[in-house]
């Protein structure tokens, strides 16, 4: 009887935090819808998107200017913010349940900075591409070029820092350190080359922000984003099974090395269109699992989901900040999440000091 | 049946092991002893294909360089030495992602039915990170166990293949995991152990591979194998083997040269 009542304590604790985990998932998708149209209404100008909506369903002559700014420009914004911040997010997940270690974050380690060097190829170079190939490609260039250099950046990375499956955290980062430091001298030759008007395209780019966002720049990087996000969930089984080590995730059958290749391609898309489209925002990568690992435990089958849901909300609730904090002008966004990124990173180091001897 | 032959493993230019045949039959413990060094942990890992080797080896005809790790997986589990574990996760859900990850559906029922077969009932919920070594290690054997659970499933004998189970337990949890051992043998499975203790082999195992310098020296029967030449040989030290009444073999150290 003893044992009986043991083991179904055993379930129960398992079940519990399953169950949490989805309950989270609920809370979280209903912040994420209603902060979608709480946004609609934070901006410079003060315009309502319920009365663009009345004088819609009424049939009425609609404001042009509310029009303008709801559909082209907060609309898409909000899409952005939600795609990039998911991606962000996700990705983080992804990297760390790949390289079997919590600080395996695209921005930290160098995946972000060697998208940007794709995309910053893509912005100065791109002009000299046969016009007809340019024009073919139109917006798709830059998250295409971002991809192709997040990927190589990631693929530098395992070689690198990973020997028979196992990560060394140390060189993890310092390959981080030198592929950033790499990224941006040839970024500085780039832009020494650049002309004015890719200069500036190129330092708003760089700040991080969500402020240029347009339709025709979201429809472009979205198919990716969308690859990482909805793909991840299908490797949930996979990265539990590489938690437990990479030998013992094939003595369970799981095939390894192709978990490991669909892992890399899953975060260069979603960190390369992401980067491409926003520049550089840090540090979501590494918050939001933290904090859900933390709350709702490291079970990938939860915690992939959970991820592109918080992360969506952070990012969105930053941009807000960033649009009202100093209006009517704004801060990029990549500021805001450095100030609110920074000190979360640096806590947990304070809180997990042996977070590097894993 | 568990069958390899003319084994030979190269590990950064040297062989590690050199033309080894080994078979082990279901129904069997069969234990690989030997001095450190030796190779047991390489031909354990060679039979898991978790290392490339020349040669053949077979697990219930399943070629173990070729097949699949699903199908692999479905037939056998491994226990390794050293097996580190990235995130915070309960002893229950490492059990349970054993079962989930590659082959067969996940039931909660199991992975209790595992943990106390192992002499953890009750231990779900804790953090493995928390656990001591050996009830990390009964938590992996547990997570091994789950994943094959029958041992004799619809198409034959499934297997453990148990890399020192018993290294940092306790007496008591010792006798317990090798009876674990055994009960699965007994009811027809086939398990593969690589040894350290001679007198537990010797209460266990029904066979024994005794190798030394990366070959065998002999495999067989116990008492054929546990002889005072052949494992004075093999540790080069002089080791006696005896019994004491009823007839059971024990292994007492006796000098440091053969």
């Amino acid at each position: 009887m003893v044992a009986l009542a043991d083991t179904t304590a055993a379930s129960r604790a398992m079940t519990d935090r399953g169950q949490l985990a989805r309950w989270v998932m609920l809370g979280l998708a209903a912040a994420l819808i209603l902060l979608c149209g709480f946004s609609l209404f934070v901006g410079a100008t003060g315009v309502s998107p319920v009365a663009l909506m009345i004088d819609l369903i009424a049939g009425r002559d609609i404001d042009l200017r509310a029009r303008v700014v709801i559909m082209d420009i907060r609309l898409p914004r909000l899409a952005l913010g939600l795609l990039v911040g998911a991606s962000l997010a996700v990705s983080g997940v992804v990297m760390q349940g790949l390289f079997r270690n919590p600080l395996a974050d695209p921005g930290l380690v160098g995946v972000s900075a060697g998208a940007g060097l794709g995309a910053i190829l893509a912005i100065v170079l791109g002009g000299l591409l046969p016009s007809a190939l340019g024009a073919a490609m139109g917006y798709a260039l830059v998250p295409i070029a971002a991809f192709v250099g997040g990927w190589l950046s990631v693929m530098a990375l395992y070689t690198v820092a990973t020997r028979g499956g196992h990560t060394s955290v140390a060189t993890m980062l310092l390959a981080g350190i030198a592929l950033a430091a790499l990224v941006g001298a040839v970024s500085g030759i780039l832009i020494y080359l650049a002309d004015d008007a890719q200069l500036r395209t190129l330092t708003f780019w760089g700040l991080g922000s969500l402020a240029g966002a347009t339709w025709g720049k979201v429809l472009a990087a979205a198919p990716l984003m969308l690859i990482g996000i909805v793909g991840a969930p299908l490797l949930a089984r996979g990265l539990n099974g590489l938690a437990l080590g990479e030998a013992t995730a094939r003595h369970m059958g799981l095939d390894v090395q192709r978990l490991k290749r669909l892992a890399v391609l899953l975060v260069a898309a979603a960190v390369g269109a992401a980067v491409a489209v926003s520049g550089g925002i840090g540090f979501v990568g590494i918050v939001v699992p933290h904090l859900l690992r933390l709350s709702t435990g490291p079970d990938h089958r939860f915690l992939l989901i959970n991820a592109a849901l918080l992360g969506a909300i952070i990012l969105i609730v930053a941009d807000m900040i960033a649009r009202v904090i100093v209006a009517p002008a704004e801060l990029p966004i990549g500021i805001v999440m450095a100030i609110i990124g920074g000190p979360f990173f640096l806590w947990i180091l304070l809180r997990r000091r042996g977070i590097l001897e894993m | 049946m568990l069958k390899a032959q003319d084994l030979t493993v190269l590990l950064g230019g040297r062989e590690i092991l050199r033309g080894v045949d080994f078979a082990a039959k279901p129904g069997e413990i069969t234990a690989i002893v030997g001095p450190n060094g030796s190779g047991k942990t390489t031909l354990l890992r060679a039979l898991t294909g978790d290392v490339g080797f020349s040669g053949d080896a077979r697990i219930e005809g399943l070629d173990v360089a070729r097949a699949k790790p699903w199908e692999l997986a479905a037939r056998r589990s491994v226990l390794s030495q050293f097996t580190g574990v990235a995130f915070p996760f309960t002893v229950a859900e490492i059990v349970h992602i054993g079962q989930s990850a590659g082959v067969r559906g996940a039931g909660s029922e199991l992975t209790e039915r595992a943990l106390a077969r192992v002499g953890l009932s009750g231990f779900g919920p804790r953090p493995y990170h928390d656990l001591s070594g050996g009830e990390q290690q009964r938590t992996q054997l547990a997570r091994a166990l789950a994943q094959v659970w029958d041992p004799v499933g619809g198409d034959g004998p499934n297997w453990l293949i148990l890399d020192e189970p018993v290294a940092s337990l306790d007496i008591a949890h010792q006798l317990e995991v090798m009876t674990l051992a055994r009960d699965f043998a007994r009811a027809g499975g086939g398990v593969v152990a690589v040894m350290h203790d001679l007198n537990l082999t010797a209460m266990f195992a029904q066979s024994v591979a005794l190798l030394a310098l990366g070959e065998i020296v002999t495999q067989g029967p116990v008492d054929d194998v546990f002889t005072d030449q052949n494992l004075s040989r093999a540790y080069a030290c002089s080791l006696r083997v005896n019994t004491v009444p009823p007839a059971a073999t024990y292994i007492l150290p006796h000098a440091a040269r053969a």
